[in-house]
C-alpha cells in the first residue's frame, strides 16, 4: 500500500467522520466543528490531487473564515431542542439521494486513479499551479475581466450582508 | 508527485499526539477525586443562574462577515502577487482597481459605523455619559453592546454583590 493510498484513506475517514458529526450531533457547536474537520479533509484531497493553491484557499477561506462565521451564527441562534419533523427529514432526504446519485455517477464514470493524481495527467505541483492561476488572472484573453468583476461581486456581498445583518440586529440604527 | 506535504502531516499528527500523550501521562500520576461541584459551570465564583446558551451580540456576526469578504480578497490577490513581478505595470493597475473596488466596501462599512464596537458612542451619545449620571437609555446601549454578557447578567451580578 503506497503512501498516497494511505493518505487518501485517512483523509476520507476524517472527511466522512466530520460529516457524520455535523449531521448527527444535537449541539450546533459540535456540528460546526465537525464541518471544520470535514472541510480540512477536503483540503487534504486537493493536496493529493496536486492543486496546492486550491488546498490553501480551502483552508484560508472555508476552514478559517466560513466556519468561524457559522460559529458566530450558531452563537446567535437559540438552541433548537425540538425533534426533527418528518417533513424536514423527507425534504432533506430527497436532496441527499439526488446528490448521492450524481456523486456515484461521477465516481463510476471516472477514468484513471481513484486516489490522488496520475503523474502524466495531473497538474505539476510545487508552486506551478498558483503561477498559472496568476497568469490567467492577468491575461486579457483569459480571466482579467472576471478577476475584476469578482471584486465587484465581493463588494456587493459585503454591502448586502452587512445591510441585512444591521437590519436584523434591530437596535442601534 | 513529490510528497513535501509529509512534513505537514508529521506536524499535524505530532501535535495531536502531544496533547493526548500529555493527558495520558498526567492521568497516571494525578489524584482522581471527581465531584459534582467540579463539573459545574464556573462563573467568577458566583453560582450559575442561567444557561450558558445565551445569544451573542449581532456585532460579532457583522465583523465575521466583513472578515470573510476580505479573506476572499486575499485568496484572489495571492496568485496575483506571485506573478506580479513578471508582469509589471499591467498587474499593478489591475491590482489597484481590484483593491480599490473593495476599498469602497471597507469605506462603506466604516462610514456606516459597522466597525464601531459600541455604536452608541459613535453616534455622539457619549457626552450624556460625561455630563452627568448616564441616562437609562445610554446604560442600556452600553450593556447590550456585547462588552458584557448582557443586561440580565450584569444586573444579577450587582444584586449578588450587594446582598
Amino acid at each position: 500500500m503506497s503512501a498516497e493510498i494511505l493518505a487518501f484513506l485517512v483523509l476520507a475517514t476524517a472527511t466522512v467522520a466530520g460529516g457524520v458529526v455535523t449531521l448527527w450531533s444535537r449541539y450546533v457547536v459540535h456540528s460546526a466543528f465537525g464541518l471544520m474537520l470535514s472541510l480540512l479533509g477536503v483540503a487534504g484531497f486537493y493536496v493529493l490531487l496536486g492543486s496546492d493553491f486550491l488546498a490553501v484557499t480551502q483552508v484560508v477561506v472555508y476552514v478559517g473564515g466560513v466556519v468561524v462565521l457559522y460559529l458566530f451564527g450558531v452563537m446567535l441562534t437559540p438552541p433548537d431542542r425540538e425533534e426533527r419533523s418528518i417533513r424536514r427529514i423527507a425534504v432533506a432526504g430527497i436532496f441527499a439521494v439526488a446528490a448521492l446519485v450524481v456523486l456515484l455517477k461521477a465516481v463510476f464514470g471516472m477514468e484513471g486513479r481513484w486516489y490522488g493524481v496520475d503523474p502524466d495527467r495531473g497538474p505539476a505541483s510545487g508552486g506551478a499551479v498558483i503561477r498559472e492561476v496568476g497568469n490567467a488572472f492577468m491575461d486579457k484573453e483569459a480571466y482579467l475581466l472576471p478577476f475584476e468583476i469578482a471584486s465587484v461581486l465581493l463588494l456587493v456581498a459585503l454591502v448586502g450582508a452587512v445591510f441585512i445583518a444591521r437590519r436584523e440586529g434591530g437596535r442601534g440604527s | 508527485m513529490s510528497f513535501d506535504y509529509l512534513t505537514i502531516a508529521v506536524a499535524l499528527v505530532g501535535g495531536i499526539l502531544f496533547v493526548y500523550a500529555n493527558m495520558w501521562i498526567l492521568s497516571l500520576v494525578r489524584p482522581n477525586k471527581p465531584s459534582d461541584l467540579k463539573l459545574s459551570t464556573y462563573e467568577c465564583g458566583e453560582e450559575a443562574f442561567s444557561s450558558s446558551w445565551l445569544r451573542f451580540d449581532m456585532r460579532f456576526y457583522t465583523v465575521a462577515l466583513i472578515f470573510v469578504v476580505f479573506d476572499l480578497e486575499i485568496a484572489f490577490l495571492f496568485p496575483w502577487a506571485v506573478v506580479y513581478r513578471s508582469l509589471g505595470i499591467l498587474a499593478f493597475v489591475e491590482g489597484l482597481i481590484f483593491v480599490g473596488i473593495l476599498f469602497l466596501g471597507l469605506f462603506y462599512v466604516w462610514a456606516k459605523g459597522d466597525l464601531d464596537w459600541v455604536k452608541a458612542f459613535a453616534k455622539g451619545r457619549i457626552p450624556e455619559v460625561l455630563d452627568g449620571p448616564p441616562s437609562r437609555e445610554v446604560r442600556k446601549g452600553v450593556f447590550e453592546s456585547g462588552l458584557s454578557g448582557g443586561p440580565e447578567r450584569n444586573g444579577g451580578g450587582e444584586e449578588a454583590g450587594t446582598s
